[in-house]
């Protein structure tokens, strides 16, 4: 082979590399793009869920109305949404380091409208006599080796105690409300749980405990107990 | 864009030029490989084989030389002071110059029988390693062309039968693909000792084989190359050759090339980056050390992301003290569209590499019209464990080389 001939592979090779480099880029950012754009779909639609439920609280409360089933539905029709949206915003920082100034609106937006959730359902629960128990999780992305392991923990109780509802928030979201609410909790570290708006647990609580507290609570009438 | 992710993109980068340079090499050289040129005369053949302690194996390597189709061939072995029966099984076999001396090592062995042999051509074969017939015939014709100094056939590995063979016998199917499209493109720069041609008149130009050399075979060749001449490889010449099998074996075979190629590097580093040997010297031989860290980097990053994901199923089955139920309906939910990162990337690149070596496997055993079909099934655990397994070599060889230096007197100790 000649020198002319293994210029021209090398030219070959460079073209191709970059001809399918370039296509491996654009498929990456288009991936961001629709992702970014799938996320901010979800949030609106939460955004628009949370709305309608507190609309129905203020309709419940001011005319008096009883309509706690209802709300329970649509506190209910949310849960899904959240989680879902919840565990995409972790992948996405955790995965691409997504740092742009839109994802981290798009955060907030929704570490805010879970921490309505949180308010809305510990509302409900006083109001409505219920019975439901509410997790509020702090976790980090970095710097937290037990909040894998705290989140399956809590996901998995999730999946087996119906009255269970998990609200997982970044503890360090540049949030004044996130701040206030580490304040009222004195939460300073991660993992850190606090059930039913009043008892705080700080680091790993695992799954016999937290069973034992849920089967204490509902005394014992749980599959998991 | 941050200094992370400039990195890993411009690791990605060298990594597809790589491996999209041999196959635009393999496409623009296709119709040749197959080919050999046919031989105008046949030169006598001197065929060296030095044995140490392996009368198991040396008889079916005299044999195969015998059984040549090739009209000229001499054979001497040369025993390296063996222990053991080798002396007498070689004494009982006719048509043989046989040359007994005290153990000196193989290099050596090799520099004694030059010395005996009468061929215009010398052959180097292993005492574990044997020809088929018309190896010869079909890598002669090679030495029309002045400028080609040496010969190499292509080395198959003469057992499959544990995973180790198996690992062994993919990569030397795909190596022999490798080298064939390296010597299309004049940038073959080893030989090995399975059977390899050289011309008597270089090797004596050169300066024989290097004694103090870890990897002799590998020094002879980066001589022949350094001294403008070419080393090409044939598709059609076969030997075969006894693969290691344990894994302690294997890792000192592979520490000790991998020593002796550092060794060498350090040795002829003149031949890197020099204008003068083309593509060899600019690119192949430049490569031939970068691609080391690359593969480190490749395997962490491919391996890093299978462990981390086994490692958290472990936990997580841990955590919800075996709850399969839950267990499989968290794989069932798996989000793909958000769990791509530029970690899982490499899981991808790791999937697109398997492709690419059952491909060039399978188009590889049917250059060399291999009738074993099933062994295309070997490439499963050549995927999962070979570049890990390299990965290691090349840490373990790399500490030896730091601590050691890469000259023989450490070969006992490796």
């Amino acid at each position: 082979m000649g020198e002319k001939d293994i210029k021209n592979t090398h030219v070959t090779t460079f073209l191709l590399t970059t001809t399918l480099f370039c296509i491996g880029i654009i498929i990456g950012m288009s991936m961001t793009r629709i992702r970014v754009e799938y996320l901010d779909g979800d949030i609106s639609s939460l955004k628009e869920n949370i709305e309608a439920v507190e609309l129905g609280f203020l309709l419940t409360f001011t005319l008096e109305n009883s309509s706690c089933p209802y709300l329970q539905n649509q506190l209910d029709s949310i849960s899904e949404l959240a989680d879902e949206v919840g565990g995409r915003i972790v992948s996405l920082e955790k995965n691409e380091q997504m740092d742009n100034s839109a994802y981290i609106s798009m955060k907030k937006d929704f570490m805010l409208i879970r921490l309505k959730y949180w308010i809305l359902t510990e509302r409900f629960k006083k109001n409505c006599n219920s019975n439901l128990t509410t997790v509020l999780y702090f976790y980090s992305i970095r710097d937290c080796d037990e909040c894998g392991d705290q989140g399956t923990v809590l996901d998995y109780l999730q999946s087996k105690v119906d009255e269970l509802y998990i609200f997982p928030v970044d503890a360090f979201e540049n949030l004044t409300i996130m701040s206030t609410i580490r304040n009222i909790f004195d939460i300073d570290t991660t993992p850190s749980i606090v059930i039913d708006g009043s008892t705080m647990f700080e680091g790993l609580q695992n799954r016999e405990t937290l069973t034992q507290l849920l089967c204490e609570k509902y005394e014992n009438n749980l599959d998991i107990c | 864009m941050n200094l992370t992710l400039g990195l890993f993109l411009g690791l990605y980068f060298a990594i597809l030029y790589v491996t999209l340079y041999w196959l635009v090499a393999f496409l623009k050289n296709r119709e040749r490989i197959k080919k050999d040129p046919k031989p105008t005369r046949f030169p006598k053949i001197s065929v060296l084989i030095p044995v140490y302690n392996d009368c198991n194996n040396v008889e079916k390597a005299i044999s195969s030389c015998k059984e040549l189709d090739y009209p000229k061939v001499e054979i001497v072995v040369i025993n390296d002071g063996s222990t053991d029966d080798t002396m007498s099984v070689c004494k009982k076999i006719e048509g043989v110059k046989l040359i007994d001396k005290s153990h000196t090592g193989k290099a050596n062995s090799l520099n004694v029988g030059l010395k005996r042999a009468t061929g215009e051509i010398i052959s180097v074969l292993d005492a574990d390693s044997y020809f088929t017939k018309d190896a010869f015939r079909n890598m002669v014709g090679y030495f029309d062309d002045p400028k080609v100094g040496a010969v190499m056939p292509i080395a198959r590995v003469s057992s499959s039968k544990n995973i180790i063979e198996k690992i062994q016998w993919i990569e030397y199917i795909l190596s022999m693909f490798m080298r064939k499209v390296m010597s299309e493109i004049d940038s073959l720069y080893l030989t090995h000792g399975v059977g390899t041609l050289f011309r008597k008149s270089l090797l004596e130009e050169v300066g024989e084989f290097d004694e103090k050399n870890l990897t002799e075979d590998l020094e002879i060749s980066l001589k022949i190359v350094d001294a403008g001449y070419s080393i090409a490889a044939s598709i059609n010449a076969v030997t075969y050759t006894r693969p290691a099998n344990k894994f302690k074996e294997l890792f000192h075979q592979r520490l000790r090339w991998n020593v002796g190629l550092l060794h060498n590097v350090k040795k002829f580093k003149h031949m890197f980056f020099n204008k003068k040997l083309g593509n060899l010297g600019m690119f192949v031989l430049p490569l031939s050390v970068i691609w080391v860290p690359l593969l480190l980097f490749l395997t962490y990053m491919m391996y890093s992301d299978t462990v981390n994901s086994f490692v958290r199923f472990v936990r997580n089955t841990l955590l919800v003290n075996f709850d399969w139920s839950y267990l499989l309906k968290d794989i069932l939910e798996f989000d793909i569209l958000f769990s791509t990162s530029i970690v899982t990337l490499f899981t991808w690149m790791f999937a697109a590499l398997f492709i690419v070596t059952v491909v060039v496997t399978l188009h590889s055993m049917s250059l060399s019209s291999e009738e074993n079909k099933k062994a295309v099934f070997y490439t499963i655990p050549y995927a999962m464990f070979y570049t890990a397994m390299m990965s290691l070599f090349w840490v373990a060889a790399i500490g030896v080389w730091l601590v050691k230096g890469g000259g023989r007197k450490w070969e006992k100790r490796i």
